[in-house]
């Protein structure tokens, strides 16, 4: 029995305009891709949970050409919302060929009628539980339209994900996930949703295991943590760090704000391989931020941003700084406000996307009661194109506001700017 | 008259020496570095670990790098031909 696992194309941006900026900043456009063109990690665990006796062949359809007449028995596909397009594509031309199809992922798990349309199964969760007894249904030719997983899966159970159906030339970054779920109830966030607001995480010794896989296939690899938010817990991430500095690795994680209070934490994650962080700032506009969650936790870390951001850049770690440009609060004046913040504070990699309300989410959910969404298709879903009508500004007024923030944040100038600031923190701190 | 220049054994040491740093700081293997490599594409040399390695550079020659005459740089070889140029110009 032959399995096909293929993670579909991601789209980075269907935006002319915003597509040149891209192409233009090599630095940022590397790490854009490093997000959308990501392998989902979810189809590695999905294979180190199919028994060894079915062969299984990985196909990234960033790099590989699908061939629909190779002859496998099932395909199954994994893919998050601006993928699904392309997953529906590649599903409907298997099953035009009689191979049976199963989708699982963000997308599958917030809308399974509609992604069963195009498949024969559909996974709704996580599939640790699910996926073994869907191989047990299928070997015996009985298989259900949905397989929902019923509880939240236990991380200390989960396998090493297959890391050696990677093709090792192709891969310069590999994402690694440590854990799953995150306190924050931010409304326009999919994962939340789907893995929970419990913080579950591997154990040390699960995630050391991993890590001696990683080295073994790529003994220079930079590492992603794919966490939501890695450094939850800190005595977790202390030992963590410990482990990373004798596999000697740089790597790249998600977190909060709040890292920025413990001076001593951050030199710890500098000796410890880590060269940049994701930082969720969302908003710099106090009306905006009042609405994301319902602890209003950004709210009140926003007067320490900018100190916030000094504290992290001064140990040699750059933050990419993530901002949302069309929430309610926002007006036209936001964007110029925001450039101005981004350049004074000296950002090294700023990242600004528009308010996309993935299906789903809480954001979703009151958006359709308010007959704000605009129903695109769900390959411009790719957080640079406007699906709602926003609050105070038409659409096209956020479309070309995101342009005018990443023309002016990443023109020569700035950037040689932060450059130079980070070129004398290194010279600091060495 | 005492000439400036770099001679061959100093320009073998210059490049030990930066293969070090790319290598420390990078976090690589020092063997797995050549002359012929990628920097970023092949050793995955981002551009915030290119900014430690020019300060570094900068710092122990008392030299000053511009980052945009860096930019069409691709070898590992290139890169340390271009300080050695900056440091004979000192």
């Amino acid at each position: 029995m032959k399995i096909g696992l293929i993670s579909p194309v991601g789209v980075t941006t269907s935006d002319v305009l915003l597509s040149h900026i891209f192409d233009e900043n090599r630095d940022l456009n590397n790490y854009i891709q490093s997000f959308t063109r990501a392998i989902s990690s979810g189809l590695l665990v999905i294979a180190s949970l199919t028994p060894e006796d079915i062969e299984i062949k990985l196909i990234d359809d960033n790099f590989d050409r699908i061939d629909y007449d190779e002859r496998f028995d099932l395909i199954g596909i994994s893919a998050m919302t601006h993928q699904s397009t392309r997953a529906y594509e590649i599903a409907n031309e298997f099953k035009k060929r009689g191979v049976p199809v199963v989708i699982g992922g963000m997308h599958a798990t917030v809308l399974p009628n509609e992604v069963k349309e195009h498949c024969d199964s559909v996974f709704i969760g996580e599939a640790e539980d699910t996926w073994p007894l869907f191989i047990q249904d299928f070997k015996n030719g009985r298989i259900s339209e949905f397989y929902k997983s019923e509880r939240l899966i236990d991380m200390s159970k989960t396998p090493i994900p297959r890391y050696d159906l990677l093709k090792k030339e192709k891969y310069k970054v590999i994402w690694l996930q440590t854990s799953r779920g995150c306190p924050h109830d931010c409304e326009f966030c999919g994962s939340s949703r789907v893995y929970g607001y419990k913080y579950r995480h591997k154990t040390i010794d699960q995630v050391i295991d991993e890590l001696h896989v990683i080295h073994a296939i790529w003994p220079d690899a930079r590492i992603n943590f794919a966490d939501d938010n890695l450094l939850v817990d800190r005595s977790f991430s202390k030992k963590l760090f410990t482990e990373l500095k004798k596999f000697n690795f740089r790597w790249f994680a998600q977190t909060d704000i709040s890292i920025a209070e413990d001076e001593e934490f951050l030199k710890e994650l500098k000796d410890a391989g880590c060269t940049t962080l994701f930082i969720g700032f969302e908003s710099i506009s106090e009306n905006s931020l009042m609405t994301i969650n319902k602890n209003k936790w950004k709210l009140k870390h926003l007067k320490n941003y900018p100190q916030a951001i000094e504290n992290v850049q001064s140990k040699g770690i750059g933050i990419v700084g993530a901002f949302i440009i069309g929430l309610d609060g926002d007006t036209k004046e936001t964007f110029q406000e925001l450039i101005d913040f981004i350049v004074n504070n000296r950002i090294y990699t700023p990242q600004i996307t528009i308010l996309t309300p993935l299906p789903g989410t809480r954001l979703y959910e009151r958006l359709e009661n308010e007959n704000r969404l605009l129903h695109i298709p769900w390959n411009h879903y790719t957080f640079t194109e406007v699906s709602y009508i926003p609050k105070n500004m038409s659409a096209v007024e956020l479309q070309n506001g995101l342009y005018e923030i990443y023309e002016k944040v990443y023109n020569k100038e700035v950037r040689a700017a932060v450059l130079r600031h980070f070129k004398n923190i290194f010279k600091e701190i060495n | 008259m005492k000439d400036n220049k770099i001679t061959t054994v100093d320009a073998d040491n210059l490049r030990e020496s930066i293969i070090k740093t790319l290598a420390v700081i990078a976090r690589i293997n020092e063997k797995e570095i050549n002359d012929s490599i990628l920097i970023k594409d092949e050793l995955g040399i981002d551009s915030i670990m290119s900014l430690e390695i020019i300060a570094n550079i900068e710092k122990r020659y008392n030299i000053q790098i511009n980052e945009e005459d860096t930019m069409n740089i691709t070898t590992v070889g290139e890169f340390i031909d271009y300080v050695i140029h900056i440091i004979n110009k000192k």
